[in-house]
């Protein structure tokens, strides 16, 4: 399995889409301050660096399901398209090797994804507001790591979609499908089932509303073992199911 | 000799079609085995199947003598592939492609990518990204990466397809050099014939999704020998004047008072003078040889040309 992360970590490290990626995220985060330092200046209330990270806080939590997407897709090298799975089956590499080599090369992916980020977010604040707090800096990576957990699952999901369809679209819009709409529909559909316990927990424990109902700010607060709970549901059912179907799959 | 593939009874079915029927073949070490048949009658099917990207409906199949799952996956590390269209990261160079498989094989011999680009001739490609190759380059590139794992078989599906003449003969001459100094063993699947009869040691035809014949290149040889075709008004007469006459040799009698008789090409005037001292009206002579071509297309139609 090593050799296979050896591979795809040499395959992502010549994709221009990574560079393109850390470009923009990272210098988004990095931007993101001085367009708050540019409000401040324009009789706005002013900024400490701990109301800053707080902001970028509440903009990761949305987009963050979306970007971990962008992540997987990057290792995946649309798949559907190049068919060079079929290279690595032939040789008669383990099929759970490649799909857990592949797995955990997203997983590190996002790992460093983030930390580049967190240090021109950082960088940012420091520059424009003076830095932060030791108790900000806290919160911030509480939440970050909290988020994590959360992401870790969505990539599970965004892997198995991956590894087992033929089709790249379809596994983007099944996923984004899924954090674009799925809470949404489970409210409706509750509203219509109003005494219905299936959709009722199952709204509930939506990954992202459960998510998004928590204390972010603080590491999901008092909740975090629900969070958690969700993300190790969903972690393993997709997990289950994607290396399930890849294994008895027939390659292109 | 050892068998490098042994496939027995194999069959393989989607929904209620069935693309392999009860197929048996064995490829000795040493072999260069040419699998013909037209298109879609299984022959990639069969290829996808032994190396693992599909799955068998029934019939076993063994690789260098192992038949169980885990055993095969181990096997597979000493063949080397090439299905249908070869396929790689579009964005990455010749040698970058190479070197993730490198990495992925857990291969530590760093140089084997350089070598195996100049065994294929593709160590001027520099920054050229795959997506900018010729089909020709990417033909040699599969091969290449066949060739990474420095295998004791190869598995090739028509890998030929779409070169120019230059380049069929540059590939044909890679497979001949590599098959007698480093003794790998081959399965090359194709529909050009002519340029499998130029290096195929033994042949298989498919048809409809069974193997209708396993046959050496020596054997194929002496079934399409040259051979004296005849057109005459008394087909039986002339029959039994050769069997008085010229008891040590073949003859085949055919539909429209044709005979065709071997062994008598060098001086067809023999047959001619037969039948026209014997008063038999010779209609035609011609002295023929049967192609492999002729001998496959009558063969899955269900006459053997020889």
């Amino acid at each position: 399995m090593l050799n296979v992360m050896k591979s795809e970590f040499y395959k992502v490290l010549h994709r221009k889409c990574m560079y393109v990626f850390f470009l923009v995220f990272g210098l988004g985060g990095f931007l993101f301050n001085l367009v708050l330092k540019v409000l401040e200046a324009e009789d706005a209330p002013d900024f400490q660096g701990n109301e800053v990270l707080d902001g970028w806080i509440q903009i990761i939590v949305v987009l963050g399901w979306f970007i971990v997407y962008m992540i997987a897709q990057i290792v995946h090298s649309n798949e559907s398209k190049t068919l060079v799975l079929k290279n690595s089956i032939a040789y008669g590499t383990n099929r759970t090797k490649i799909y857990l080599g592949r797995f955990f090369t997203e997983i590190l992916s996002l790992v460093i994804a983030v930390a580049v980020v967190s240090v021109l977010v950082l960088a940012g604040s420091a520059l424009f507001f003076g830095g932060v707090t030791f108790e900000g800096f806290k919160a911030y990576y509480a939440s970050i790591g909290s988020m994590m957990v959360m992401w870790t699952a969505a990539i599970s999901m965004a892997h198995a979609l991956a590894m087992i369809l033929n089709s790249n679209t379809l596994a983007t819009v099944i996923y984004i499908l899924y954090f674009a709409l799925a809470a949404d529909l489970l409210s409706l559909v509750q509203m219509a089932l109003p005494d219905n316990g299936i959709v009722s927990f199952l709204r509930k424990y939506e990954i992202r509303t459960i998510t998004l109902n928590s204390s972010t700010g603080n590491g999901f607060g008092d909740d975090w073992w629900k969070c958690f709970l969700v993300a190790a549901v969903y972690f393993v059912v997709f997990f289950v199911i994607g290396i399930t179907v890849f294994r008895k799959r027939e390659v292109k | 000799m050892k068998a490098a593939i042994c496939v027995r009874q194999l069959n393989k079915q989607y929904g209620h079609k069935q693309i392999l029927n009860n197929v048996n073949m064995t490829l000795e070490e040493g072999q260069i085995y040419g699998l013909i048949g037209k298109n879609g009658v299984g022959k990639t099917t069969l290829m996808r199947i032994l190396t693992g990207l599909a799955f068998r409906t029934d019939g076993d199949f063994a690789i260098f003598g192992e038949s169980e799952e885990r055993e095969l996956d181990e096997q597979r590390h000493r063949i080397g592939t090439m299905i249908e269209t070869p396929a790689f990261f579009p964005y990455m160079t010749a040698k970058q492609n190479l070197e993730y498989y490198r990495l992925q094989r857990g291969i530590v011999d760093k140089e084997i990518v350089d070598e195996v680009l100049e065994t294929v001739d593709l160590t001027d490609t520099d920054k050229k990204q795959f997506k900018n190759f010729s089909l020709g380059m990417k033909q040699r590139l599969g091969l290449a990466l066949a060739l990474l794992n420095s295998p004791d078989l190869l598995i090739l599906d028509e890998p030929i397809n779409g070169l120019d003449p230059q380049g069929i003969a540059e590939f044909r001459s890679v497979l001949k050099r590599l098959n007698v100094e480093k003794q790998i063993t081959m399965l090359i699947s194709s529909h050009i014939l002519l340029e499998l009869s130029s290096i195929a040691t033994y042949y298989g035809f498919m048809k409809d999704g069974a193997m209708v014949e396993e046959i050496s290149a020596v054997a194929l040889e002496e079934k399409c020998k040259a051979y004296v075709q005849i057109q005459v008004q008394d087909p039986a007469k002339v029959a039994r004047l050769i069997e008085k006459q010229l008891s040590n040799v073949q003859y085949e009698v055919l539909e429209q008072g044709i005979l065709r008789i071997y062994g008598c090409n060098d001086d067809p005037s023999i047959i001619s003078d037969l039948v026209v001292q014997n008063g038999v009206k010779l209609y035609s002579l011609e002295v023929k040889k049967t192609q492999l071509e002729d001998y496959f297309l009558n063969l899955i139609g269900g006459n053997e040309a020889c």
